[in-house]
């Protein structure tokens, strides 16, 4: 899957449900509702690189980090690092998603509990980051996706997600989500993706809004980081 | 969030036997659980320096983290054996990893950091929180070949650079790595006093602990001279292989980029091989604790020779429970109980003792000024 996100933040209700209706229009898989939590944390000005400890206070630098958790993605916080590194991390081992009936795709290898890698209680990695990591990394912002669509269309090669953003309780806008299988793309740089995406923006209506389909490294496509290195492009206020 | 009760105790290679067939007719448990993990040991790259407000306590620590995975010996380690020095039955020998290859993509790890033991003078058994968090999968867009190309970029890679991925397409590359070598070779004469704090507190976390100071000592700064050998001896076995792969694009290692850029730098490594029990909600781990050995080079150029942490084939036993939530009064009671009644019924075969609450602490302490 490759994916590209859009706000569009002169969404008011009208367009929104103008939007909804249009794409109810085309038959679409309705996949359920979602939600998002994406958090950005700041480095900490006091961490200071060793060999500048005797002259600096503060780091001469900023570095963000960002995690990402849709809800669609059962007990799993994708992260990007500095815009340059990703992971995905994921608190529930294989055998108890099975137990809980939760997709096992993105789970931690029972072997991994078994040899003891693991003592299977997980947290996720932004609470993580929050208790233990302080001294390195501190929280700015909280950007909240509610009240989100599933529409999957073109028998499950296409997946568009709508979500409304807040932050700090304020409407920023629409963002939407679309995911289409790597068969649908008519290249491979991010100016074919650009076309793609804008075909399908008009195919199906999307108003315009601020498209981001950049990837992280473009001969080595990664689902996850680079759907979270977008979501930090995008979610920028 | 784990909050993990534990009391801790060693056997001498002679009673495994014995202590098995107890621990199989107390379980029930004829084949126990067989447990090997591979742990780093990792410290903040940064230091820590708030500001400093009168009135006001700094609150926030640093911490050594732990990230663990799982590993395979080439040999099939019989753990009730012992292994011996110069033995070639039973080295014991792992593959290296971080060479590149597709499938360290998919290797798992845990990060973990656990706070100091809660303090108190009652205190039945040792009780502190665990707090980690699992990786599935890292990507990264650096590459060896970006450095080359774009070289705005460069400056920050090489700021951040962990190994000597030094790639100038140039002849002078050898001496550039040879010069960064010896810059930080320096610089790790600089930390010795320091690293050798870390390895001695590293390992007294993962293990329990011995009484004798000196012991420790003497073992800490072995594991300080294998460190360094071990990273001399990858800068010179880097230099050729990053000549070979000038034009070659390789994506640097996702995990260890990731954990660079997460303000983490490895300082230590170990590998834990042994069996585990289960009675009732206790976990009884049996282990031993394997380092590396860099004294003798495997016969296998892609593996790893390793030696016991403790060549007298001690074994070291842990028991612990964890309880989900530390907020759990009641089942926190109900598992000191456990703990205890298995203490008091394995008193005469190994006595469990509470480990020392300082050596598990995991807190990076400021350097003292000289």
């Amino acid at each position: 899957m490759v994916s590209a996100v859009l706000l569009i933040q002169k969404a008011s209700p009208e367009t929104i449900t103008q939007f909804h209706d249009q794409l109810s229009n085309e038959l679409p898989t309705l996949r359920g509702k979602w939600s998002f939590n994406f958090k950005i944390f700041r480095n900490n000005p006091y961490s200071i690189p060793p060999e500048l400890v005797e002259t600096a206070t503060v780091h001469p630098e900023s570095k963000f980090l960002f995690t990402l958790s849709p809800s669609y993605l059962n007990d799993s916080t994708i992260t990007l690092i500095n815009k340059k590194s990703a992971g995905v991390f994921t608190n529930l081992v294989k055998e108890a998603a099975e137990e809980l009936g939760h997709p096992t795709d993105l789970s931690i290898p029972d072997e991994h509990l078994h040899k003891g890698a693991t003592t299977g209680l997980n947290d996720p990695f932004d609470f993580f980051v929050a208790q233990k990591l302080q001294s390195l990394w501190t929280q700015r912002q909280l950007i909240r996706g509610d009240g989100g669509h599933i529409y999957e269309l073109e028998n499950g090669n296409l997946t568009i997600r709508t979500s409304n953003v807040f932050l700090h309780g304020n409407f920023k806008g629409l963002l939407v989500e679309i995911d289409v299988d790597k068969n649908l793309l008519k290249g491979d740089t991010v100016e074919s993706f650009t076309a793609t995406f804008e075909g399908i923006r008009n195919k199906y209506g999307i108003p315009a809004g601020e498209l981001c389909c950049d990837v992280l490294d473009v001969k080595n496509l990664d689902t996850y980081g680079d759907l979270i290195y977008q979501y930090s492009t995008i979610l920028n206020f | 969030m784990v909050h993990q009760l534990s009391l801790v105790s060693s056997i001498p290679h002679s009673s495994y036997i014995q202590t098995i067939s107890t621990l199989q007719a107390l379980t029930g448990l004829l084949s126990p659980q067989p447990i090997s993990t591979y742990t780093l040991l990792t410290k903040p790259h940064d230091v820590f320096k708030p500001k400093f407000e009168p009135g006001k306590v700094n609150q926030i620590e640093q911490y050594f983290m732990k990230a663990i995975t799982t590993w395979s010996d080439s040999g099939n380690m019989d753990i009730s054996k012992p292994i011996l020095k110069k033995d070639k039955d039973t080295e014991v020998s792992v593959e290296r990893l971080f060479t590149g290859e597709e499938q360290e993509n998919q290797r798992k790890w845990t990060l973990q950091i656990s706070d100091i033991p809660v303090a108190g003078k009652n205190q039945a058994c040792s009780a502190q929180t665990i707090y980690e968090s699992t990786l599935i999968h890292t990507h990264t867009k650096v590459t060896t070949e970006t450095v080359t190309k774009r070289p705005q970029k460069s400056t920050i890679v090489d700021e951040n650079a962990m190994e000597i991925d030094d790639l100038e397409p140039d002849v002078e590359v050898v001496k550039v790595e040879t010069a960064e070598t010896k810059e930080k070779e320096v610089v790790k004469e600089e930390k010795e006093g320091e690293v050798t704090k870390d390895a001695k507190q590293g390992e007294e976390n993962k293990i329990e602990i011995d009484d004798e100071p000196e012991k420790e000592d003497s073992k800490a700064s072995e594991t300080t001279k294998e460190k360094e050998s071990e990273l001399s001896i990858e800068n010179k076995e880097e230099a050729p292989s990053t000549l070979d792969e000038l034009h070659i694009s390789t994506t640097k290692d996702s995990f260890l980029q990731f954990l660079e850029d997460l303000g983490y730098d490895v300082v230590n490594q170990y590998w834990i091989k042994g069996i585990r029990f289960f009675h009732g909600d206790t976990v009884i781990e049996i282990f031993k604790v394997l380092v590396r050995d860099d004294e003798e080079e495997s016969s296998d150029s892609g593996k790893i020779k390793l030696k016991l942490l403790d060549e007298s084939n001690t074994f070291q036993i842990k028991t612990y429970i964890n309880i989900a939530k530390s907020t759990d009064i009641d089942q926190i009671n109900q598992g000191t109980k456990e703990l205890l009644r298995l203490q008091e019924f394995l008193k005469n075969l190994f006595k469990l003792e509470i480990p020392d609450r300082m050596f598990m602490d995991s807190r990076v302490m400021p350097k003292k000024q000289v």
